[in-house]
């Protein structure tokens, strides 16, 4: 009578006890010896292995530091988990970081402050690279994120489209963009639109250099001064409305692919992107030779917006590690590494040391123009990086896009809204 | 009075004594489990929502009830927490109606039965993550299988997840496909427990089919659709997966929002994991009060049979 | 011979509507081996072909090797089975108790339990990180296991399940001298298989499909389990569109072994489910 209780209790407690020994018997290899150190990464594909493979030319490089490179989902993932992760107190050492976190990670005192390391003997040289780039993750005094895996902005086109509309070069300012857009749109002898000039993306990331080229601006820096409701975003954003509500622009969703799938297949003639779209849309562009350029100039010429990620110290790091976490920073970080990340990636290899680093990489015409847009980067994450203004900015932009708010309304609203919100973000 | 039911007490001590404890130790492991992986982050949530903190900070700041001031006037609480009721109230009475006359089908003596079996409960199996990236090309105006339908129609497709009308109605169609699967499992179980004798005596006295259906399988089936009412509506208002993976909650947020998935994005992505929790426990209160309400409802007009 | 002819001239409208049902509740699947088979290209051309021109099985031999995935697959395993193990073993133990054995107030703590149904996995994200870093549980199999174990929906069920037991055959049991660890044993396990294969099968199920925790849980690729390995495929919104056939193509081999399991115990499960949960 008793052994049934025993059964049934031995076997609870053997179940316990084997996923205990199972747990245990997982855990890592330790190194032999030296530091260990844990660096968190997304992207996935050639991005991520490219990443993996410089880490492991670090730890030959560096017997005494071993670095081990785990891939920890999409950038909202990797975000997801480092919140957690520094809410215990625990957490990687280095970490690749989106633009959106750097601010509140940096003031609620999640990250290391990598001004004396940069300054400091064993500095890094960023002479050479955009000015704004190197002022990208200043928060506050301090520097916190380094840029690594850089995207610029580059402008697609249709070369067939456009030779059928009699144009060879891509257009040079935005007014000719727009006008463009709907000098491109093909439509059949019943109106219906065959191919539009235009697909926006569902982000609003090229809408930053649209503006700030046009001379308009979303927010100061320190967000003092928001305005999302600036007569060129105006401006602007009805002029794009008014593409779509012509059928000249069409807004693809991302489940299609979004817009990059609407110009492999021939439904645009002109998209919004990144250098990230690079070898999608020349593996996939069905049927015709796809142009790429930089974004039209506006008023105030040309400026653009970087996008991508970089790296970051977390504050989790303990001290006696922090040196050897800098050195692993330093050496992703150096124009050799960049330069085969850009090779291996296509993102953009941002300071003339890279570049030369990169090898023939500019002798292909296509990644020459990618490159052309590193003097004109205004590395200014400030949308991103206050949640208040990018729901508000992001969410104004569907409105208008979507429901075909009107423009002037939208952006009124969304300014109060930010404007209501950044209190309690800066305080 | 105290002693009296003191000393009672501990007449039942000494005789149940071995039972008692028995009992506690049969519960004991669970109960822990429950205690340190369920209470202990409810309660945790409880002390968070007083405070306003991002998780990242190493100290918290106690703000009272301030973020339950805060939710009663925001209106993103009121949208959320209308599309989870919409979701939930839609996805459970259509799914159930659905299940019902499916498990009535796959109840029916046909070859092959198992084959249908098993296709019609595939999307209780399905990973929701997966299951919700099908669903993303299905809906797809263009790209989807359904072009070809609305191109016979000669429709216009709508473009379900970009209109912000259309998103939560997506939300729905998922939710019911995967539902569906999931009840008709119970309602053919359900079918199957019926005593035969019944339906043979009723149709031979000439009942038709509705009254059929209205004196004998509905009052039958009565704990079964409770049961699914109750458990239906706890899961979809937990919905998280498919608003994740499909919309986001755009097209413009929160237009498909719900409510496990805002918290997340308010803890998250703006970093407000003490609103977050206030947030949490209100919707803590609704749903035991959702169901509370169904099981009033269900004790005056369901009939178990003992 | 009256039923008979109804049966046959039935025959035909049902079959139709079968068929019509399970391609309505089916077409995810079709369209997501489909998929799965087409190449990149043929995803994104419009009007949609259903047909892949070439099945390209190689998509996913492709999709096996953009991750560590038998790695996945063997933590998956070990994960669901040993969840599902100890799952079950404790909500037999605790449905037994308020079921058969008596206790002051048992009624409430039943409700206690049940009641839990409600918490959103979501809400007990952070407390339970927090807790399980302190016991240095981060990226080990009981982190991954442990968390879920107690779930009041198999603790409903088989509390339903054992209050039907028939209370004399109990009675007679006791009346033998039978402890409760016995009984249980010995007439409440055997009596209630269906009921205890459909718990299981549920809890087999969650565990296979879950995905946050096991995200914020576990910090190196050889801890992680199917459900993240799709997340190596989907890249996000930010960063450009995804390769949906290869992501299809993983869709399909992670969810094949719950299909095949379910296939298999689909009889039981049915059978489980009509004696458990249904019953007051």
């Amino acid at each position: 009578m008793k052994s049934h209780y025993i059964r049934v209790f031995t076997g609870s407690v053997c179940l316990g006890i084997a996923v205990m020994i199972g747990a245990c018997g997982e855990k890592r290899p330790r190194g032999v010896t030296g530091t260990q150190l844990a660096y968190w990464r997304t992207l996935s594909g050639a991005s991520g292995e490219a990443q993996d493979e410089l880490v492991q030319r670090f730890n030959t490089a560096n017997p005494s530091t071993q670095v081990t490179s785990e891939y920890q989902g999409t950038y909202g993932d990797l975000a997801t988990k480092l919140v957690t992760a520094t809410a215990a107190r625990s957490g990687p050492d280095v970490t690749q970081l989106g633009t959106f976190e750097i601010r509140q990670f940096a003031r609620s005192g999640a990250l290391v402050d990598l001004r004396p390391y940069l300054e400091g003997a064993r500095g890094i040289d960023r002479s050479d690279w955009p000015p704004t780039m190197a002022r990208a993750g200043e928060i506050d005094g301090g520097v916190y994120w380094l840029p690594f895996n850089v995207a610029v902005p580059v402008l697609y086109y249709n070369t067939e489209a456009f030779a059928r509309a009699g144009r060879a070069a891509p257009p040079e300012t935005w007014t000719e963009f727009f006008s463009l857009a709907r000098t491109l749109t093909v439509r059949n002898e019943d109106g219906a639109v065959q191919q539009a000039g235009l697909a926006l993306w569902s982000i609003t990331w090229p809408m930053f250099s649209m503006v700030w080229s046009e001379g308009g601006e979303l927010t100061s820096r320190d967000y003092s001064n928001i305005t999302l409701n600036d007569p060129v975003v105006v401006k602007l954003l009805a002029e794009l409305q008014s593409l779509i509500q012509e059928g000249s622009a069409i807004m693809p969703d991302k489940a299609s692919g979004g817009h990059r799938a609407a110009f492999v297949n021939r439904r645009v003639a002109m998209i919004l992107d990144s250098q990230d779209a690079f070898s999608e849309v020349f593996k996939l562009a069905h049927g015709f030779m796809p142009g790429v350029a930089n974004y039209p100039a506006g008023v105030k010429g040309k400026i653009y917006a970087p996008g991508g990620g970089g790296l970051a110290m977390l504050s989790t790091c303990p001290e006696d590690r922090r040196e050897a976490a800098w050195s692993f920073m330093r050496f992703m970080l150096a124009p050799e590494q960049i330069g085969y990340y850009a090779k291996q990636t296509g993102y953009a290899a941002y300071s003339a040391s890279a570049q030369a680093s990169a090898g023939d990489l500019l002798g292909d015409p296509r990644y020459a123009v990618i490159h052309s847009t590193l003097p004109f980067i205004r590395a200014d994450f400030s949308v991103n990086m206050s949640p208040a203004v990018r729901t508000s900015f992001d969410e104004a932009f569907q409105k208008i896009m979507v429901e075909g708010a009107d423009p002037q309304t939208a952006l009124d609203a969304a300014d109060a809204k930010a404007e209501a919100a950044i209190k309690r973000e800066l305080s | 009075m105290t002693t009296h039911a003191g000393g009672q007490f501990t007449r039942r001590w000494r005789k149940e004594r071995r039972e008692w404890m028995t009992f506690l130790l049969f519960i004991l492991p669970n109960a822990i489990l429950f205690l340190v992986f369920t209470y202990w982050p409810i309660c945790y949530s409880f002390w968070l929502s007083m405070t306003d903190w991002d998780l990242l900070r190493p100290a918290h700041a106690y703000v009272g009830f301030a973020n339950y001031r805060e939710l009663v006037s925001d209106p993103s609480f009121w949208r959320v927490l209308r599309n989870t009721l919409v979701y939930a109230g839609t996805v459970v009475v259509l799914a159930q109606v659905c299940a019902f006359l499916l498990a009535h089908l796959l109840n029916a003596p046909v070859y092959g039965q198992g084959i249908f079996r098993t296709v019609a409960f595939l999307p209780h199996v399905t990973m929701t993550a997966a299951a919700a990236l099908v669903w993303v090309l299905l809906l797809h105006p263009q790209y989807g299988p359904l072009s070809s339908v609305y191109s016979m129609l000669a429709l216009q497709g709508p473009n379900w997840l970009e209109s912000s009308g259309l998103a939560l109605a997506a939300l729905i169609v998922v939710g019911v496909w995967k539902e569906t699967a999931f009840a008709s499992l119970f309602f053919l179980a359900g079918l199957q427990g019926m005593p035969r004798e019944s339906f043979e005596a009723a149709a031979l006295d000439g009942a038709g089919l509705l009254a059929r259906l209205r004196h004998l399988t509905l009052p039958l089936m009565g704990p079964t659709i409770f049961f699914l009412a109750i458990t239906g509506v706890i899961a979809a208002t937990k919905t998280f997966d498919t608003v994740a993976i499909m919309t986001e909650g755009g097209p413009v947020y929160p237009a498909s929002s719900m409510y496990v998935y805002h918290l997340y994005v308010l803890a998250f992505r703006e970093y407000r994991a003490g609103y977050a929790s206030a947030f949490a426990l209100v919707f803590f209160a609704i749903t035991i009060g959702v169901v509370l309400a169904q099981f009033r409802f269900a004790l005056r007009r369901v009939h178990y049979g003992e | 011979m009256n039923r008979g002819r109804i049966f046959w001239a039935s025959r035909f409208p049902v079959y139709c509507a079968l068929i019509c049902a399970t391609l309505l509740l089916g077409l995810p699947f079709f369209w997501m081996v489909l998929t799965s088979l087409k190449s990149a290209q043929e995803v994104a051309v419009y009007p949609p072909r259903w047909w892949p021109q070439t099945l390209l099985w190689a998509n996913y031999a492709e999709a096996w090797s953009s991750a560590p995935f038998a790695r996945f697959y063997w933590n998956s395993i070990v994960v669901a089975c040993a969840g599902a193990a100890l799952q079950i073993n404790g909500a037999l133990l605790m449905a037994y108790a308020f079921a058969i054995i008596r206790f002051p107030g048992k009624t409430l703590l039943l409700v206690a339990v049940i009641s839990t149904m409600i918490v959103p996995e979501e809400m007990k994200l952070v407390p339970n990180f927090l807790l399980l870093n302190k016991l240095g549980w981060i990226d080990t199999y009981a982190g991954l296991i442990v968390p879920g174990i107690a779930q009041a929906f198999p603790v409903f069920v088989l509390h339903q399940q054992f209050r039907q037991l028939p209370g004399s055959l109990i009675e007679a049991a006791k009346a033998d001298g039978a402890g409760h660890g016995r009984i249980l044993w010995q007439i409440a396990i055997p009596m209630s298989k269906p009921v205890l294969t459909a718990t299981a099968l549920v809890a087999l199920l969650g565990q296979w499909n879950a995905y946050l925790w096991p995200l914020v849980i576990t910090n190196s690729s050889i801890m992680r389990t199917l459900p993240l390995g799709l997340a190596y495929l989907r890249k996000q919104a930010e960063e450009g569109s995804a390769p949906w056939n290869l992501l299809m193509a993983a869709a399909v081999f992670s969810i094949v072994p719950v299909v095949i399991l379910y296939v298999f115990a689909q009889k039981q499960f049915v059978e489980g489910i009509m004696r458990g949960a249904l019953k007051g």
